[in-house]
């Protein structure tokens, strides 16, 4: 097999090994699923096309991610309100907010660099050195993002429990 | 934190779930070369995909194929995956059933799995010899017989083109539709496939009704069309690179029942005048009784007894392979025929010449004739066969005397290929896009002894029936039960066309050449009581004498008489003798009909 047949190989792979994480995070920013499946075929149609432009050592998964991010980041650009998923919640029947709907708030809320790198941990299951490689900061900067991602959250679940 | 941690994953999947989709690999793939294609349904992305074919097609070249790459993944590597054991296993209890099966340890490689109109389709590849061989298996659809074809690998290595079919149109399962007049269900689903080089990252079958996208993987490609309309026939393919360079490669189409498609125009190029004329030739090593090749034992052409000795004893007989690297191989036999066998067709007793070709895939098939007429004319016999209609690929093969050397064959694509000779037998796959061919023989001092020319046996040239204009124009019943079904219709050129359909017979059908030629009573009277053929063309009438003193007229129907006898007129021995009219009534011709 050629070095270019195994690339592609490789990518489809990745693909069928990994589709519903990647998914999962088109549509946690896109806030669509219809977009977030666009946004990730369109990704990896992206990678098939500059497949040849990889090196040998460039790790693939990283790249791959890194595509349907920013896929996932241009169509959420391109929509003028705040997605489905993550709009504003509604007050339920005996007038508390629900604890989903505070937390989709409070995530809609977030930096964008902190929301991804959530995204990207829970949804993903990247490690730091991954979701680094993803965002393109350093390991220690993931680590710092995450931590004020998560004091904002807990803030928001310790707010809605009270 | 941990707690947290917790906590935020268990709302957060409740926010996004996992999705349970498991993608669609090949609209990727198709996406590749088209980009900024939105996603939407299948059928719609099929439908955008038709939109846009024909666009930047290019013509086919070596300047393709090598921007694409080659077929070096299924000439030195082995695409795909091991097939499972059961896969495997069941290929392997089919081939032992085959007789000309494929060798002892053939692997199949898994290529392509899908599911469609209610069957789940595997395509295998393996290569065995010096070919390349698919193979589809259809669970769930019946019939659905697994079908398997091949190509040499010597259209991979000349390949200029990213795609090599193998085998198109291939129908499983029957419709649940009300047969339309001729008796045919359009199948649940249609198969084609092929390989594809590395690189080729799209494949699109052009049917006439719109492109059909082709799942493409592991160097192959499988398209499956479900409920497809009767007739449905793939005209050509589109292969697309990864840098969305689309190249357009030929299919031969298939014919349908009696229905074929035209020929390719034109002809081969190649010698047309033979330099020296050969009569009574000979294979001298055969009937000296030298032991070439193998016997019938050691080739495995004994396993349910050699066809030839139904009816005869073997004198002698040996099994050559003409390609040393291919897997074609023929028996050559001297049978002592006492009686007419059983299946074979010499009618003559006494020693006689047979032969038996054994080819991929399943390709078995033979002929008898007295010794004497071997080479009277010609120093070289030859056939052009093949197995499933859909198949790209046709075997040439055949026998030539000791005068001849060595053999060429001209393609119409201006290709020009040695025929592999060995012990006078020769056999070579032909892709049928590339018919007419011109086989040509020369002896050992380069002199052509030799000419034949052909056209793809699953094409006919001249006039063909105007399609869907086919019409029942009269129908019998025999004494027997049997029902006669004639249909005429509208030709392309000439006098028109017909069909006939006789139960438990099949079917025939043709169309009448512009000039007829042969006798102008050409009837044929069956031992059901069925009288049938075409007349020439001023035989306006024909009457009929029976031996019970009985007479009928009848008339031509669309140039074909039809007619059947009554039950005394059977018994009492028939058909004796036609009389052949024409519109004044006068008698033109006659023709006797033996008991």
């Amino acid at each position: 097999m050629s070095s270019d047949a195994r690339r592609l190989a490789e990518i489809e792979r990745l693909y069928r090994a990994r589709f519903p994480h990647f998914v999962r995070v088109a549509w946690a920013v896109t806030g669509d699923r219809e977009q977030a499946l666009d946004a990730v075929q369109e990704a990896f149609a992206g990678a098939i096309r500059s497949r040849r432009s990889l090196r040998r050592d460039d790790a693939l998964e990283p790249w791959v991610w890194r595509a349907v991010v920013n896929a996932s980041r241009d169509r959420r650009r391109a929509q003028p309100e705040l997605p489905e998923v993550f709009a504003e919640p509604e007050a339920s029947s005996n007038g508390r907010v629900e604890v989903s709907g505070a937390l989709r708030l409070a995530i809609a809320e977030l930096p964008e660099r902190q929301r991804l790198a959530v995204f990207l941990r829970y949804y993903a299951d990247l490690d730091y050195r991954g979701i680094a490689d993803v965002l393109g900061i350093e390991t220690g900067t993931v680590s710092a993002t995450l931590n004020a991602a998560h004091r904002s959250l807990r803030q928001t679940l310790q707010e809605v429990e009270r | 934190m941990i707690e947290l941690d917790e906590r935020l994953r268990t709302e957060l999947d409740l926010l996004v779930p996992l999705p349970d989709d498991l993608g669609e690999w090949e609209d990727v793939l198709r996406r590749a070369v088209s980009p900024r294609r939105r996603r939407r349904r299948a059928l719609v992305l099929a439908l955008t995909v038709a939109a846009v074919v024909g666009l930047a097609v290019s013509p086919v070249g070596g300047a393709i194929a090598r921007q694409v790459g080659d077929f070096s993944a299924w000439l030195t590597g082995d695409p795909g995956e091991p097939a499972s054991a059961e896969d495997q296993r069941a290929f392997e209890e089919s081939n032992a059933r085959s007789w000309a099966g494929f060798p002892e340890g053939t692997k199949l490689r898994r290529l392509i799995s899908t599911e469609a109109a209610g069957g789940s389709f595997e395509l295998f590849g393996f290569r065995t010899g010096d070919s390349l061989c698919l193979r589809l298996t259809v669970e769930g659809l019946k019939p659905g017989a697994p079908a398997t074809s091949c190509a040499p690998l010597r259209e991979l290595r000349a390949a200029d083109s990213p795609a090599v079919v193998v085998l198109v149109d291939y129908g499983v399962g029957r419709q649940n539709v009300q047969p339309n007049e001729d008796g045919y269900v359009p199948p649940q689903a249609s198969a084609s496939f092929g390989v594809v080089a590395d690189g080729v990252v799209a494949v699109e079958l052009e049917t006439g009704e719109g492109p059909a996208p082709a799942l493409v993987a592991n160097n192959a490609f499988l398209a499956v069309t479900p409920n497809p309309p009767l007739r449905l026939r793939s005209q050509s393919l589109v292969a697309q690179s990864a840098d969305g360079e689309r190249t357009e490669v030929p299919i031969a189409e298939s014919p349908f029942g009696n229905s074929f498609p035209a020929a390719n125009p034109g002809e081969a190029p190649g010698p047309t005048e033979i330099d020296r004329r050969v009569d009574r030739g000979t294979i001298g090593w055969l009937f000296r009784r030298e032991p070439r090749g193998q016997s019938l034992a050691e080739a495995g052409f004994d396993r349910w007894g050699f066809p030839f000795t139904r009816g005869g004893d073997v004198l002698f007989a040996r099994v050559v392979k003409p390609d040393p690297v291919g897997h074609a191989r023929v028996a050559l036999g001297l049978v002592d025929v006492q009686r007419d066998p059983a299946w074979m067709l010499p009618r003559p007793t006494g020693e006689q010449f047979c032969s038996i070709l054994s080819a991929l895939p399943d390709v078995t098939l033979g002929s008898c004739g007295p010794v004497g007429s071997l080479f009277a004319h010609k120093p070289v016999t030859f056939s052009v066969s093949g197995s499933l209609g859909g198949s790209q690929y046709q075997v040439l093969h055949g026998l030539a005397s000791d005068d001849v050397a060595r053999l060429e064959v001209y393609l119409a694509t201006g290709e020009r290929l040695a025929v592999p000779l060995t012990d006078n037998v020769f056999a070579m796959e032909i892709a049928r896009t590339k018919f007419p061919i011109r086989l040509v023989g020369y002896d050992a001092d380069g002199r052509v002894v030799a000419i034949w020319t052909a056209s793809d046996p699953l094409t006919r040239s001249g006039p063909r029936p105007v399609e869907g204009e086919m019409r029942v124009a009269k129908r019998v019943v025999t004494p027997t039960g049997q029902v006669a079904t004639l249909r005429t219709g509208p030709a392309t050129e000439g006098r028109g066309c017909w069909e006939l359909r006789r139960s438990g017979e099949g079917e025939g059908g043709g169309c009448h050449q512009l000039e007829h030629t042969g006798p102008p009573l050409p009837l044929n009277a069956s031992t059901s009581g069925l009288v049938f053929g075409t007349p020439a063309p001023e035989i306006a009438a024909v009457e009929l004498r029976f031996r019970n003193g009985e007479r009928v007229r009848t008339e031509p129907v669309g140039g074909v008489v039809l007619h059947a006898l009554t039950a005394a007129q059977l018994e009492s021995g028939g058909l004796e003798l036609a009389i052949g009219l024409d519109d004044d009534g006068d008698e033109v011709a006659r023709q006797r009909f033996e008991r």
